[in-house]
């Protein structure tokens, strides 16, 4: 089954002109959600175990009350809250999955009550 | 949509997306199993809108299911072709209104505590 992008005739396209084929593994969804924890400094980890047999691929986003309201891609460097330069970060080493679970390191600022809020889409493909 | 929820301090800690939720979401957690709870809220078909003979109908999904039922039995010749044009579906949930605008904004489930004993979704801090 092939469903090609408007104005390409579905029977000679390319695979890249391409919206859907059933030749082709569909990345597509197995879970999305949010998750949120508030705290003042320190380190917490958010444990998502998403119920498939095998690793997934998956894209986590974040934002915090104190820093921004805009979803943030992690990793990312840290986003710096105040002039002692504490930061609230979810760090490259910091996202781990496995067959189980994902795993999200988040570090909270110090001195301020903080809420930080992940997003994650958690797909159908094997890493 | 499913809510994860603390036991301890009946906040909500996690959000799963969506309407009608497959085994392996159902087998899905977030945080400490021993220390989280949760409230499933699956989506149900109600209605349908279905198009036969020439002429659409609204049904409930009852009446549709046992509608298909008769159909079936009859010989493969003699079964009516239909189209389904819609379906109606409707959270499972006590509270439709707030099962709706979840729906719409997820995030929103952040702003509620958990009843552990209705499951219901209690506003925290005098939040509307």
């Amino acid at each position: 089954m092939k469903i090609s992008q408007p104005g390409y005739n579905v029977k000679t396209a390319d695979p890249q002109n391409l919206v859907f084929s059933s030749a082709f593994a569909t990345m597509n969804i197995a879970l999305q959600g949010t998750a949120a924890r508030t705290q003042n400094g320190g380190s917490y980890t958010f444990t998502i175990a998403h119920g498939l047999a095998f690793t997934p691929f998956a894209l986590v986003y974040y934002n915090t009350s104190v820093y921004s309201t805009a979803w943030v891609f992690a990793p990312t460097a840290g986003l710096i809250n105040n002039s002692n330069g504490d930061q609230t970060q979810i760090d490259s080493s910091d996202i781990r999955m496995d067959a189980t679970n994902l795993n999200v390191i988040a570090s909270f600022n110090n001195g301020v009550s903080e809420t930080i809020t992940i997003r994650y889409y958690i797909f159908n493909v094997s890493i | 949509m499913i809510i994860f929820y603390d036991k301890q301090t009946r906040d909500v800690i996690g959000v799963f997306e969506g309407r009608v939720h497959s085994d392996d979401q159902l087998k899905a957690w977030v945080g400490d199993r021993d220390h989280t709870n949760r409230i499933v809220i699956q989506w149900k078909p109600v209605m349908v809108v279905v198009y036969i003979n020439g002429r659409s109908f609204d049904a409930s999904w009852t009446e549709w299911q046992e509608w298909l039922a008769k159909e079936e039995q009859k010989p493969i010749a003699s079964q009516r072709a239909y189209k389904i044009l819609n379906i109606i579906y409707e959270p499972e949930y006590h509270d439709k209104e707030l099962a709706n605008k979840l729906d719409q904004n997820p995030t929103l489930a952040y702003s509620y505590k958990v009843n552990p004993e209705t499951l219901a979704l209690e506003p925290k801090d005098g939040i509307q």
